[in-house]
């Protein structure tokens, strides 16, 4: 099921144990992603907004970045998206957000630039951090939070359980994944209105 | 924003860009062996939100942990009837401008002496929103002197009046309630109620699609309520509890057990 841009998939589109909604963006370096294009592979998607304290909290951290690197390491295809609309936080022009990457030396496969919010309303994504796991079948296994802290103390990170390093770690294994859903916490996601 | 300066009832307001929070007290002292009715005072600058029990999509609401003389005990955070927030597809539930979140400290057994005084202490954090969100945190500390008869706090007790006057109330015995859950819906009907409108707030913020419109539609004798389930909820709740608001500005405290309908149907 792909959907134009413009279009507002229904909300049931993302349901774990279905497929991932097919999608095509473009990242900060121009270059176009298309999720068929991983077939084959495990996929997370992240949901980002730099000045959003939740975001925050991972990335000062080096929380987030730590996870990007120990995942694509072991061939995830990692895509960070920002789905904020021109004007409101989180918005970024491709070459802000290749500088961000340098500065906080983040590690995703790619930034997928999402402004209009198309791929952000596929997913119905609610909030930043928010995440998401395709499986080399194109299959949803994971929806949710990153971790179990939703709080954007900075304390939270130590001890905090990745539900995203251990959907991953199960379904490598052949394991169903224990928590393949939970709230996702965050910032809301800038849309435009 | 600026409340009574130097009453007894309020400590100092905690000013926390974009709010300011101060630790209240109904009266203006303790009396031996009665409960001491407190709350937080958020006061929040415009445009700005803090969110409810159930902060809805996105966000948290404030939570407190108390520091108490021995021997007292402090009951929950009680809830006035939240504002449903944002627009498309990410919805919130929370408070602007002001609010006050009561809560009940039990006293000692031993009675206090009079004449003597207490402090109580409030670690508050919450998330204050807007486009932007900005978490804060505080302490707020209040010290009031042991009385046998409380005098007069006309402000503060004002501030009590209009929480309570939002504080959902209970079910009243004329009504009739079920749920039902109905493929996509869980499907709220309420006899009794003389309302032609109502929104209901999840107290659960995993069991309802918050950003899903509610249609209402009239029945005899009541309204039917079709709320849409939140593609989190993995098995039908036993009970679907929370707040319904009706369209005079009511709002009751509702704990429904949902009956599962056999045939599927999505309500009409």
């Amino acid at each position: 099921m792909v959907v134009a841009a413009g279009l507002v998939a229904p909300a049931w589109a993302a349901r774990v144990g279905e497929p991932a909604p097919a999608f095509t963006a473009a990242d900060s370096n121009g270059v176009k992603h298309a999720l068929v294009d991983y077939a084959g592979k495990f996929v997370a998607l992240e949901w980002h907004n730099n000045g959003c304290p939740y975001v925050r909290k991972h990335y000062n951290s080096g929380n987030m970045q730590k996870l990007q690197k120990a995942l694509t390491g072991r061939g995830v295809v990692w895509l960070t998206v920002i789905s904020s609309a021109p004007g409101k936080q989180g918005y970024v022009t491709a070459a802000e957000e290749n500088a961000y990457l340098k500065q906080v030396d983040a590690a995703p496969t790619a930034v997928l630039l999402d402004p209009a919010g198309s791929l952000g309303h596929l997913y119905d994504a609610k909030t930043s951090p928010h995440m998401f796991i395709i499986n080399p079948s194109g299959t949803l296994i994971y929806n949710g939070a990153i971790d179990d802290q939703p709080t954007p103390d900075p304390a939270s990170v130590a001890g905090a359980t990745n539900f995203v390093g251990q959907a991953l770690t199960e379904a490598m294994a052949g394991k169903p994944v224990s928590v393949p859903t939970s709230r996702p916490y965050g910032c809301s996601v800038k849309y435009a209105d | 924003m600026v409340g009574p300066a130097m009453a007894p009832s309020w400590s100092r307001p905690v000013a926390a860009e974009p709010l300011t929070v101060r630790l209240v007290c109904a009266t203006d002292s303790v009396q031996p062996g009665k409960p001491l009715r407190v709350g937080l005072y958020f006061q929040l600058a415009r445009d700005w939100h803090i969110y409810w029990r159930n902060p809805g999509d996105s966000g948290e609401p404030p939570r407190v942990r108390w520091r108490l003389p021995a021997g007292f005990r402090a009951g929950a955070l009680q809830w006035p009837a939240p504002e449903r927030l944002g627009s498309g597809s990410v919805i919130d539930f929370g408070y602007r401008e002001s609010v006050l979140l009561p809560v009940e400290l039990q006293p000692p057994t031993t009675p206090l002496a009079p004449g003597s005084s207490i402090t109580v202490s409030a670690e508050v954090s919450w998330l204050a929103c807007k486009d932007v969100c900005l978490p804060g945190k505080a302490v707020l500390t209040l010290t009031l002197p042991v009385r046998r008869a409380p005098a007069a706090a006309p402000a503060a007790q004002a501030l009590f009046r209009q929480a309570d006057s939002r504080l959902p109330r209970p079910v009243p015995k004329a009504w009739r309630t079920e749920a039902t859950a109905a493929g996509e819906f869980l499907v709220l009907t309420i006899r009794g109620a003389g309302a032609a409108k109502a929104a209901f707030f999840p107290f659960e913020p995993d069991q309802v699609d918050h950003a899903a419109a509610q249609t209402t539609t009239p029945i005899p004798g009541g309204l039917r309520l079709a709320l849409r389930k939140s593609d989190q909820l993995a098995t039908t709740p036993a009970s679907l509890d929370g707040v319904l608001e009706l369209d005079s500005g009511r709002s009751y405290a509702l704990s429904v057990p949902v009956l599962a309908r056999t045939n599927g149907a999505a309500p009409p």
